[in-house]
């Protein structure tokens, strides 16, 4: 009876092939102008032209005063030195990276540096972030880059691998989050950019405001426009 | 961490005290008081100071002194005034003095190593930033003549140039670095050699050599994306002792889950017997030494760490053919060789 049950569950496997199959996302130049980038750094963002060229659309967004800043974008790069300075005296990257992915853990977040890989700062940043990219490196491994880490920020897959994973650690009940994964990948295949089977659930369930706070981000982010295209 | 209580002045005038991992004095031979007292000590060797323990002291290559306080010899005529429970002699002179030699010996080594190594930055720097300003002087020429191929052919030139300076930057970074196959970035093999390949051609050109790259691959590895440091430190080699006039060759071809690549150049003898050490850190081949061509015995053996550590492969060198006596020196056709698991 049981199993039975269990089954009339939809699951994240179902979505493992879901970018593959949505039309709007398949072409990497397009999906360099959906996705949006910002880039925290308290210094200009030398590349930005660059990447501009190659048809990304990044955002120089300067030092974060608030998590909520990253909300409207996909793809966070992120300076390791010199920033997070309203996060306390002591912050740097690698602390606005744990802030950012405490309340958005679906997003990319990329550190970048000049640093050297044995400095503490930068080893703390590698440990948090998705990736890291050196300073140095030209347009070409750039782009390779974000084309690579731009199509895992807009699968639905991996992002709920990230939000399971972020709910696990908050400890959220294992039914809860079985009943937020199937809700979720009914938004997803029924395409609404608004997760509104998800954020129905989420109102006849007894979870802390974290998880709240995580799904309401998920639900109201952009992600979910470029996806299934109704920006 | 050191088997003996230390008190180090660093060469900033700094000190720090340490305790020994072995042997540990009593807190009243150590406290504020008595660590002030020891600070008063200038000179090297032997004396005694609180309570008639002995101290040793030396100054260290690498400028620092370096106290052992609060030691309780065995073989001392003078025996210390004061005991303490638990604390008895337990080393001779002869000990704490092969001791510290053991560990100055170790020191010197370290510096000299690492004076080379900055040595060999400082002259990679010098020849990188050299390779940057003069094309790009020439542009601002070209530039002036409304030459815009001629401009774009210097500029071109240019980012190669920053190319190989990143990649002697990421050399660096590494350098000390534990490499492990915890990794997992995908690194398309072909793409990053030929990139590599790209960017020395200028430099050798000026050199009046050349570089050619055959073959293909379709094959990704897997590891830490660190790959294209063993290209680099390949090509840099046969770039570096190839004489003039001769061609560098870079071979690539997939064979069943694998990827093969090769480095052709004609090079110094390698000995028989230097076959495998030459990938043993800070070790060079006789002729290579007697060259005169500056180099630390560094790249080859990063590049092993590389390919077996990160992404375990292999790397092998052979010579074949007769030598060919170019410049005073005999040369032979050289390969590296590297064979990379697929990752796909």
């Amino acid at each position: 009876m049981k199993s039975f049950m269990l089954r009339l569950f939809q699951t994240n496997a179902n979505l493992s092939n879901y970018v593959r199959s949505t039309s709007n996302l398949q072409n990497a130049q397009s999906r360099r102008a959906a996705i949006k980038i910002a880039v925290i750094d308290d210094q200009p963002f030398l590349p930005q032209m660059i990447l501009q060229t190659y048809g990304f659309n990044v955002v120089q967004i300067g030092d974060l005063k608030s998590v909520s800043e990253v909300n409207d974008y996909h793809l966070i790069l992120c300076d390791v030195m010199g920033v997070g300075r309203h996060f306390g005296a002591k912050a740097q990257g690698a602390t606005l990276i744990s802030e950012i992915k405490k309340v958005y853990p679906e997003k990319i977040v990329i550190a970048y540096t000049g640093g050297a890989a044995s400095d503490p700062a930068v080893q703390a940043a590698t440990e948090r972030a998705d990736a890291l990219i050196r300073k140095d490196v030209d347009g070409e491994e750039w782009a390779a880059k974000l084309d690579e880490l731009g199509a895992a920020s807009v699968d639905p897959h991996v992002i709920w691998q990230k939000v399971r994973q972020r709910f696990v650690e908050l400890d959220v009940d294992t039914k809860d989050i079985l009943v937020l994964e199937d809700a979720f990948v009914r938004s997803v295949m029924s395409g609404q950019a608004d997760l509104s089977t998800l954020t129905s659930m989420l109102s006849s369930l007894k979870v802390g405001p974290d998880v709240r706070a995580i799904v309401q981000g998920l639900a109201s982010s952009v992600i979910f426009s470029a996806i299934v295209g109704h920006p | 961490m050191f088997a003996l209580p230390n008190l180090i002045r660093f060469s900033s005038g700094e000190w720090e005290f340490k305790d020994g991992s072995i042997i540990s004095i009593p807190l009243e031979l150590r406290d504020k008081y008595r660590i002030e007292q020891y600070k008063k000590i200038t000179g090297s060797g032997w004396g005694y100071s609180e309570y008639n323990y002995a101290y040793f002291s030396k100054h260290l290559p690498t400028g620092e002194l370096l106290i052992i306080p609060g030691l309780y010899i065995r073989d001392d005529l003078i025996k210390p005034s004061k005991k303490f429970y638990g604390y008895s002699a337990s080393l001779t002179r002869q000990q704490v003095e092969q001791s510290i030699s053991g560990l100055a010996a170790f020191l010197s080594r370290v510096t000299e190593e690492t004076k080379r190594e900055l040595s060999m930055l400082v002259h990679d720097l010098r020849a990188l930033s050299n390779a940057i300003y003069s094309p790009a002087q020439e542009a601002v020429i070209q530039l002036d003549q409304g030459n815009i191929p001629e401009t774009r052919k210097r500029i071109e030139t240019v980012i190669a140039a920053q190319g190989i300076l990143r990649m002697r930057t990421d050399a660096l970074d590494l350098a000390g670095n534990i490499l492990d196959s915890s990794g997992n970035a995908r690194v398309p093999i072909f793409k990053k050699i030929d990139k590599v390949q790209r960017c020395f051609k200028s430099m050798a050109i000026n050199q009046g050599k050349s570089i050619s790259l055959s073959g293909s691959s379709f094959n990704y590895a897997v590891g830490h994306d660190v790959f294209e440091l063993v290209p680099y430190l390949l090509i840099d080699n046969a770039v570096k002792y190839s004489p003039k006039g001769y061609d560098i060759s870079v071979e690539v071809s997939d064979t069943n889950n694998s990827t093969k690549f090769a480095v052709r150049s004609y090079g110094p003898r390698i000995l028989d017997h230097e076959k495998a050490s030459i990938f043993e850190p800070h070790v060079r081949g006789e002729a290579a030494l007697s060259s005169k061509i500056p180099g630390t015995g560094v790249g080859l053996n990063m590049a092993k760490k590389i390919v077996e550590n990160v992404f375990s492969g292999d790397i092998s060198c052979t010579q074949t053919g007769s030598p060919e006596f170019i410049d005073g020196m005999n040369y032979y056709e050289t390969v590296f060789s590297v064979v990379i698991p697929s990752g796909n």
